[in-house]
């Protein structure tokens, strides 16, 4: 027992240095946030989220942080569950190539992403000439809401891929067909079955999409250079900013983020609650 | 559900896989394009090819340092998140489970910061002259440091971990290695496993190990540092995601009295709506892998060594019941 017992204290102090980086690098930042949002010219209060709620610019940042989050997850999502289900169904050389390349292009994004997007998709871009040769479309505007959808929708699509491949495996084929025996048809099997089961995977996957696209700043900054009014961007013209130095209304923009974030967060783990439940 | 289909739906699938690898594939091909080009604009091809960007690129000092620096904070990170995580994990699976509740949140807790906020802060808290600084060296902890960033990346890697441990991806490689320890233990008598072995193989998922994440787009940007570790420590917490998704997955295999293989069997259930007999409401019930009976019990060792192909096949359908069967 004594030598369990030296396990157990050999095992805390194993603890201790992912304790000390986890209080370092993340609660002491974010205490920083929390503590400094609470502060401003007039003293301690609510001042800060007050301003940022009452100003139309700092709305629209969040209301434009929140649409393009949610497009770029939806669509990316809804190519995702296209492409890995595919990516199942298909000779094995050939998936464990393309879900190899989307491991990698899940990490490309930020400012080559951003860079690559100019030269294929700016008004005298390479696809964009061809789409409009083609007559697909007249004029395309990268810099615009539209343009950033699609920028964020290309890094939402492999890290889409790359969460929800492993989530097809709850399916089974015998389920399939035993539900085909039974008379169901393709659409009923994934309506009754099919989609109830991946519910809480698509679910998450989506969760994790829109934190990813509500964060994202490097990507933005770097196509629009700060002219596009999105909440991450807004931070860090305030903290890092050269014209607008307002560290505390940035602890104020960077807590109600986190709180959007908290937010998706709760709902997404009654949800999956709710699901196992209803699943009892 | 991973049979590779033939005839015109194989030919489908096949077309959504074209489609996705070329939707992925067309802005690095337009970089490297670019990058080869002489000159490119107003055309949809470049005017001519050459090579001698790369050259500048790899005789200019500035690039080399900054590509020396990307390097340092993606090994940095990388080796922070396997030294950092490897044991808390181990530590935490064996010696307190009851941790468990905490852990959840402290995964959770990096993907409720948008990334832009815990970096931007990081240089704020410690840039010299603020409160965290005269707490501790002045030269350790410098907003400057490499170890600062590496920190920091290291988070941003745990944000991206945290997105595997979410996936519900149960059949990942750590909680392959776990299984397999479980085996060792239970196996050598060293100690009783605290739950059952999960009478499953090992499946490795490619998802969660990605084979080039670092070294695919070498460290011109920094977001190469957070593709590096992510690629580690997603590899490493992956395996606490059967805790993660444990509302949704009960663990069936750690009631104490069954023997290993008798937990397998579990059922699965479904009920559909039978169109060709209206207004019946049909209970699909399989009691997969029944063929292991309690007799199947440690007495006869684990059945570890090069399961025969029926036996892998039983052993598949023994999976967990999936999350929200109705």
């Amino acid at each position: 027992m004594s030598s369990q017992r030296r396990g157990k204290w050999l095992g805390l102090l194993c603890l201790v240095p992912f304790a000390l980086f986890f209080i370092a690098f993340q609660i002491a930042p974010l205490a920083w946030v929390a503590i400094n949002s609470l502060y401003s010219d007039a003293g301690w209060g609510i001042d800060n989220f007050v301003k940022a709620f009452n100003s139309r610019f700092y709305r629209q940042a969040m209301q434009f942080s929140l649409e393009i989050s949610f497009w770029s997850s939806l669509i990316g999502i809804v190519i995702a569950i296209l492409g890995s289900y595919s990516l199942r169904k298909v000779p094995s050389r050939l998936r464990d190539f393309v879900s190899a390349f989307a491991n990698m292009t899940s990490n490309f994004s930020g400012v080559p992403l951003a860079f690559a997007f100019i030269i294929l998709l700016v008004f005298n871009g390479a696809l964009t000439l061809i789409l409009k040769q083609a007559g697909i479309i007249d004029d395309f505007n990268l810099y615009s809401k539209t343009g950033l959808i699609i920028l964020y929708t290309y890094f939402q699509i492999p890290l889409g891929v790359l969460l929800l491949y492993p989530a097809f495996d709850a399916l089974r084929e015998d389920w399939r067909e035993s539900a085909s025996l039974l008379g169901a048809s393709g659409w009923d099997f994934w309506r009754h079955i099919g989609i109830p089961v991946l519910t809480p995977a698509l679910l998450g996957t989506f969760v994790i999409l829109l934190a990813n696209a509500l964060g994202a700043y490097a990507t933005v900054y770097a196509l629009t250079t700060g002219n596009f009014n999105v909440l991450p961007i807004r931070i860090a013209a305030m903290v890092a900013g050269d014209i607008s130095l307002d560290p505390n209304l940035a602890s104020a923009l960077a807590m109600i983020l986190v709180g959007m974030m908290t937010l998706v967060t709760i709902v997404h783990q009654w949800l999956l609650k709710r699901s196992y439940h209803v699943s009892r | 559900m991973s049979r590779a289909e033939r005839g015109p739906v194989g030919l489908y699938h096949r077309t959504v896989v074209y489609i996705l690898f070329l939707i992925l594939l067309a802005p690095l091909l337009g970089t490297f394009v670019y990058s080869i080009a002489t000159s490119w604009s107003a055309s949809i091809l470049p005017s001519g090819f050459t090579y001698k960007w790369y050259v500048a690129l790899w005789s200019d000092p500035r690039f080399l340092i900054a590509f020396g620096q990307s390097l340092l904070v993606c090994v940095g990170a990388l080796i922070l998140s396997v030294v950092l995580i490897l044991p808390l994990l181990f530590v935490v699976h064996y010696h307190f489970p009851k941790l468990d509740a905490l852990m959840n949140i402290l995964i959770l807790l990096p993907f409720a910061v948008p990334p832009v906020v815990s970096s931007v802060v990081t240089i704020r808290v410690f840039s010299s002259g603020n409160f965290l600084s005269p707490a501790v060296t002045k030269r350790a902890m410098n907003a400057s440091n490499p170890g600062v960033w590496c920190g920091s990346a290291f988070f941003s890697a745990a944000r991206i971990s945290t997105s595997a441990v979410a996936s519900t991806s149960t059949h990942t490689v750590a909680s392959g290695i776990s299984d397999r320890l479980r085996l060792m233990f239970a196996a050598t008598a060293l100690r009783t496993p605290r739950t059952g072995v999960r009478p499953e193989m090992p499946s490795p998922v490619r998802a969660s190990v990605p084979p080039a994440a670092g070294t695919a787009c070498p460290g011109v940007s920094a977001g190469c540092c957070t593709a590096g570790c992510a690629a580690g420590a997603g590899l490493m917490t992956a395996s606490t995601s059967r805790r993660m998704i444990s509302p949704l997955a009960p663990e069936p295999w750690s009631s104490p009295k069954s023997t290993p293989w008798s937990r397998a069997i579990r059922r699965t259930s479904g009920e559909i709506t039978a169109p060709n007999f209206p207004g019946t409401r049909v209970r699909i019930s399989t009691r997969s892998s029944a063929a292991f009976s309690a007799s199947d019990s440690w007495a006869e060792g684990p059945p570890t060594a090069a399961p025969t192909e029926p036996f892998r096949a039983r052993v598949r359908r023994a999976t967990p019941c999936p999350p929200g069967v109705p």
